[in-house]
């Protein structure tokens, strides 16, 4: 028989529970370069650091089958240095151990993180208004 | 009528640029008030299906 796994959503909201957990106090940063491989360490340049909540993300809920965490607030920086935006990270609150990695560019290239431009100007606020965190159930 | 302008306004007018209060039009980088365009990001991360196989 075909393979078939459905996860209940009590599990996996405590799963993405957990998973967001690790951000709390952390830190989104946007980088020029190549997104390192899975496990890898972070390459380019960090354009901007951006700070997540004490409490990064909100309690997940389940709709549909999939559940979703979405972000609290998170501090707008100014860009360190100018650069060409390429790819993000989600760290814990030492700004070392990486969570999770993902593409960033403009919305029309359908990357994990949409830009309104992947120019960075060096002095230029740079914000995210929403992230969230979701796993099919 | 025009009001004729002082070598001291003239001064202070570019020093005023200089500190970036006024728009630099020379830069195109610069937003109208002299400071670096915003850059707004949204997004997020969708995890694997947990368990999830080829489903073969």
């Amino acid at each position: 028989m075909a393979s078939n796994p459905l996860a209940y959503d009590v599990s996996v909201k405590a799963a993405v529970d957990a998973f967001c957990a690790q951000c709390n106090s952390g830190f989104l940063n946007i980088y020029s370069g190549t997104q390192p491989a899975l496990n890898g360490a972070i390459t380019g340049t960090r354009l901007a650091h951006l700070l997540l909540s004490a409490t990064a993300f909100a309690a997940s809920t389940a709709s549909a089958g999939t559940v979703t965490a979405t972000a609290n607030a998170i501090t707008a920086d100014a860009a360190a240095v100018a650069g060409t935006a390429t790819h993000f990270a989600l760290l814990k609150s030492d700004n070392a151990t990486i969570v999770a990695t993902g593409t960033a560019d403009v919305s029309a290239n359908s990357p994990d993180l949409a830009l309104t431009t992947t120019a960075i100007s060096a002095g230029a606020t740079v914000s995210c208004s929403s992230f969230t965190v979701t796993m099919p159930g | 009528m025009t009001e004729p302008v002082s070598v001291q306004e003239t001064l202070d007018a570019l020093a005023a640029v200089n500190r970036g209060e006024t728009e630099d039009p020379g830069d195109s980088s610069q937003q109208a008030d002299g400071e670096p365009a915003e850059v707004r990001a949204a997004g997020g991360i969708a995890l694997p299906k947990p368990g999830a196989g080829d489903g073969e």
